[in-house]
């Protein structure tokens, strides 16, 4: 499990990250979301332990990660651009991992070196960008982590390979219960895989959701009474609404709770129109954010 | 579980090898070509008889200083790339290894690296020593020598290097910063004794210079051990330098803080020390270029403004890495104002430098003469420890640190340097030097000059043992092969005892008489020890006693020794001081001049010879041609040894 909690880090005076706090539970995917600048990499630099935070506690699985070689060993990190040692082949950067990481496993590599189709005896960095990346993978799943902490790993993939590295990666979690914390900068990139999502901007959590949570409990909900008659103000307090729009005779809601509630509540005043929709997943952010949803309305869409 | 990585990572050690492997062997190469290459050229050919060699150093030795310079240099900046590359940084220090763990490895590959081509260069150098029969320049000792001193600077540079590479976060600046840091106390050190006398009246710059200036800097000291062989206080400092820079570069790269990659200095503390430090350095220099070479204060007040902005806008394009850079008016203004309430303080003399004279009951014994050398380069320097004459000096002292403003402004070419030094009870010292005029403290140098103590440590005839003296032999000055010797073992007392007494009796004015003496008297001991002094004219009794003897016509020039001798006046001569001049020449421009006298008259040529000086300064000039060979001297005649009829023949 890794717990973050209140942690401050500013360079130079400037401050990249901001009492920020976050848990992610053993065996999910949690997605850091955020623009260019927001403090993703800042954080996950603090959580692998290569910076120390000014202020607040970071721990994995109740160790502090911070020149612990006992926790590093299950973690690994993969930086936004991988790097390997200079003139290694896939080969020798794997036999450099297998002399560090104790839990590295040579099957695990052969397996997913086949499943990539990488030659292996070829010096890494004159692959492609996307083939650097998979090889990337490839070495930091064979190291079998517990914790894998991924920065913009996306990027320079093509949809088949993100596609394969996704499956894998669930399936590493399904299997040895792995965690991942993954950044992106795009929620789409990453809706389909992450089960925890966090939205970062300039430096603060804006705001943490449970994804299957979200999707059920926030609906967009249409209603009109007969003849334009004013809407009960009691409706409103009987739901949570979000956020509530005019169009003409046609009252337009956002509200939180389960279906049949809702539902339940509003049936009761025997509106003319009623429509309860489902919401994108862009829309729920935006709604639930409020006025700091439009600013991080990019990362949404 | 237990941890699968222990101090050394076979993987690591690979990557080290890897990237490094090559400056090992390029200091091999190097060594190979520098020395066994060389060895075995000129000892097997003809140049062998020509090899002078003192130790393994002498063999190239500009290329084994290149290599001990240059290579740990390379290895310690290439070894730490791990450190200034953003993502290799990252990379390293997010694989499950602690920092000690990393540096403990990558330091001591680094220092197994270094130490490995020099200790083969030995062995082949051993393996050589017997079939080329090297034991005719070289001993066993000198190799084993050689190679620790090597390995040594070796460690020592490196090490420097490492610990630079910890405190900054760009390959570049670790390589330069290297270098200032290994120069930094030695050149602080001279700025700083090159400027000093200027605020502390009595600093004495020449003999701090001259103190061994040069191992404060291991650069210097490593260029120069060819021919000035290493003390053993040296190499002990050297070797504590190695591990504690060891330990501290370790320390510094556990607090090192990795967000702090690319920039010049990673610790933030370390900015403003580097700016302002750069900045005084140049001031100094600045100063030092300006102020000393012009010698006056509006250059040197220049200097120092030239140099403190040169140094700091240098210092912010560093910190900056950009040449276009932002200047902070209010830093410049801030350090300005340090600088002058400093400079104030100075002037209050805040550290009672200027005012300190001992008091008498701390002294152990003083040494006072006109020149530091006679103090550092003499085997066995004077002290005097009367409480008269140490009374006198400290009062001599105190006199000249009064009369501070008079002496300063007085200086000039023929100014007399008086040095001091106090050697204190408590094992400390006291240094001082003023430029003075000595005439105006002629009373005081008329005391301890002609009292007993001064003339019996300051003669070495005092401390010659009349049972061990083999001879004396007496040269006469002057290009004549005339020599007296003395061997007889009475004649031998006979003329000590006179000597003696013509010292004892000699007066202050007497010792500074600057006319030429008639001879140099050689004291040869049995134990080939030589003590040497002058026949100054005063020694009238030696004179006799020589007469008496029958010496008297071998031991001096006399007027039977020349043939004719030119006075001319000096300003009627050219003599170009600065390019050097022959005597011949000279002469020969005499005898052209039509305004000369030319001697021939005995008593005339005796007057002569009595009062001339072999300094060329008087307003008169004498040349001898002698007889025996025509060879030439040159004298003059300055201030009251002007003899009459030269006198009377210029005016």
């Amino acid at each position: 499990m890794i717990k973050i909690s209140h942690i401050r880090k500013s360079f130079d005076g400037l401050e990249a990250v901001e009492n920020v706090s976050l848990t992610v539970n053993r065996g999910s995917i949690y997605g850091l979301l955020g623009s260019n600048g927001a403090g993703k990499t800042t954080l996950l630099k603090l959580l692998t332990g290569l910076y120390v935070p000014d202020e607040g506690l970071i721990s994995i699985d109740g160790q502090p990660v911070y020149e612990s070689p006992e926790v590093k060993e299950k973690i690994f990190f993969i930086q936004d651009t991988p790097y390997f040692l200079p003139h290694y082949t896939t080969k020798q950067m794997a036999q450099f991992y297998e002399s560090i990481y104790p839990r590295w496993s040579n099957e695990r590599f052969q397996e997913l070196v086949a499943i990539f189709q990488v030659d292996v005896h070829k010096k890494i960095h004159r692959f492609s960008k996307g083939i650097q990346r998979q090889v990337a993978f490839i070495l930091a799943l064979s190291t079998l982590p517990e914790v894998l902490i991924l920065d913009e790993p996306l990027d320079g993939l093509d949809p088949v390979m993100r596609k394969k590295v996704k499956s894998l990666m669930i399936d590493d979690v399904a299997e040895r219960e792995m965690t991942v914390l993954i950044s992106s900068h795009n929620l789409r990139e990453v809706e389909d895989l992450c089960d925890f999502v966090g939205i970062m901007h300039k430096g603060q959590m804006m705001i943490e959701k449970d994804l299957d949570d979200l999707k059920s409990d926030t609906h967009k909900v249409q209603i009109a009474f007969k003849g334009g008659a004013p809407i009960p103000p009691s409706i409103l307090d009987s739901v949570k609404v979000l956020h509530k729009e005019k169009r003409g005779s046609i009252l337009l809601l956002i509200v939180k709770g389960k279906e049949e509630e809702v539902t339940e509540s509003i049936v009761k005043y025997q509106p003319v129109i009623f429509d309860i929709l489902p919401l994108t997943l862009e829309e729920i952010f935006i709604y639930e954010m409020g006025d700091v949803g439009y600013a991080v309305e990019n990362i949404l869409g | 579980m237990q941890s699968k990585i222990f101090l050394v990572n076979k993987e690591i050690r690979k990557t080290i090898m890897r990237s490094i492997g090559w400056v090992a062997i390029v200091h091999f190469l190097g060594l190979i070509f520098a020395v066994p290459l060389e060895i075995l050229m000129t000892t097997t050919g003809e140049q062998r008889q020509y090899i002078r060699a003192e130790s393994l150093f002498y063999f190239h030795f500009e290329i084994q200083a290149v290599l001990n310079i240059g290579i740990p240099v390379i290895l310690a900046v290439f070894l730490f790339r791990y450190l200034q590359v953003k993502p290799y940084s990252d990379f390293m220090h997010s694989l499950p290894i602690k920092r000690d763990r990393l540096f403990h490895q990558y330091a001591l590959t680094g220092m197994i690296l270094l130490i490995l081509p020099v200790l083969l260069i030995a062995i082949i150098i051993s393996a050589l020593y017997i079939p080329l029969n090297l034991s005719e320049f070289i001993t066993w000792a000198d190799i084993f020598k050689w190679l620790g001193i090597t390995i040594m600077f070796n460690l020592l540079v490196f090490l420097a290097g490492v610990f630079t590479g910890m405190i900054s976060g760009i390959s570049a600046v670790q390589g330069i910063l290297t270098y200032i840091f290994l120069l930094l106390p030695m050149g602080l050190l001279v700025l700083l004794a090159y400027n000093l006398p200027f605020y502390l009246y009595g600093f004495a710059d020449r003999y701090v210079m001259e103190s061994k200036v040069e191992s404060f800097s291991p650069l210097v000291a490593l260029s120069q051990v060819d021919y000035r062989p290493l003390g053993a206080i040296e190499i002990i400092v050297y070797c504590l330098l190695i591990f504690i820079l060891y330990g501290v570069s370790l320390w510094v790269y556990k607090n090192r803080r990795l967000e702090a990659v690319t920039q010049s200095l990673v610790f933030p503390l370390l900015k403003p020390i580097f700016k302002y430090g750069m900045t005084f350095c140049t001031m100094l220099l600045g100063g030092l270029y300006f102020g000393i070479m012009e010698g006056n204060t509006t250059w040197l007040i220049a200097g120092y403004v030239i140099g403190a902005i040169l140094g700091y806008f240098v210092a912010e394009m560093v910190l900056q890495k950009s040449w276009r850079i932002i200047i902070h008016i209010k830093e410049l203004i801030i350090y300005a104002g340090a600088m002058a309430l400093l400079v104030i303080l100075f002037q209050f003399d805040f550290t009672q430098f200027e005012k300190k004279v001992p008091n008498l009951s701390e002294v152990e014994r003083i040494h006072l003469s006109e020149n530091y050398f006679m103090y550092n380069d003499a085997n066995d320097p004077f002290f005097l420890t009367s409480a008269e004459n140490m009374d006198l000096i400290r009062r001599l002292h105190k006199e000249i640190v009064a009369n501070k403003n008079q002496n300063k402004n007085r200086v000039n070419d023929s100014s007399d340097h008086a040095f001091f030094v106090y050697e204190l009870k408590n094992g400390k010292k006291l240094v001082r030097d003023y430029m003075i005029d000595k005439k105006e403290y002629a009373h005081f140098y008329k005391l301890i000059h002609e009292s007993e103590e001064y003339k019996r440590v300051t003669n070495g005839i005092f401390k010659v043992n009349e049972e061990q003296i083999e001879k004396i032999s007496i040269h006469p000055y002057g290009p004549t092969q005339k020599k007296a010797v003395i061997v007889d073992p009475e004649d031998l007392k006979e003329a000590i005892a006179v000597l003696k007494d013509e010292i004892n009796t000699a007066t202050y004015e007497e010792t500074i008489d600057n006319r030429d003496p008639h001879a140099f008297i050689e004291i040869m001991q049995k134990n080939d020890k030589t003590v040497g002094l002058e026949w100054r004219i005063s020694y009238k009794k030696f004179e006799e006693w020589l007469d008496k003897k029958g010496l008297l016509e071998q031991a001096k020039v006399t007027a039977a020794d020349i043939s004719y001798a030119y006075i001319v006046d000096t300003n009627d001569l050219q003599i170009n001081y600065a390019q050097g001049y022959s005597y011949e020449e000279l002469f020969e421009q005499m005898s052209k001049i039509g305004r000369s006298i030319k001697v021939t008259d005995k008593n005339r040529l005796e007057e002569s010879l009595l009062n001339a000086s072999g300094f060329h300064d008087g307003p008169y000039m004498i040349g001898y041609y002698y007889k025996a060979d025509g060879s030439i001297d040159i004298k003059s005649f300055s201030g009251e040894h002007i003899p009459d009829f030269v006198q009377q023949y210029f005016n």
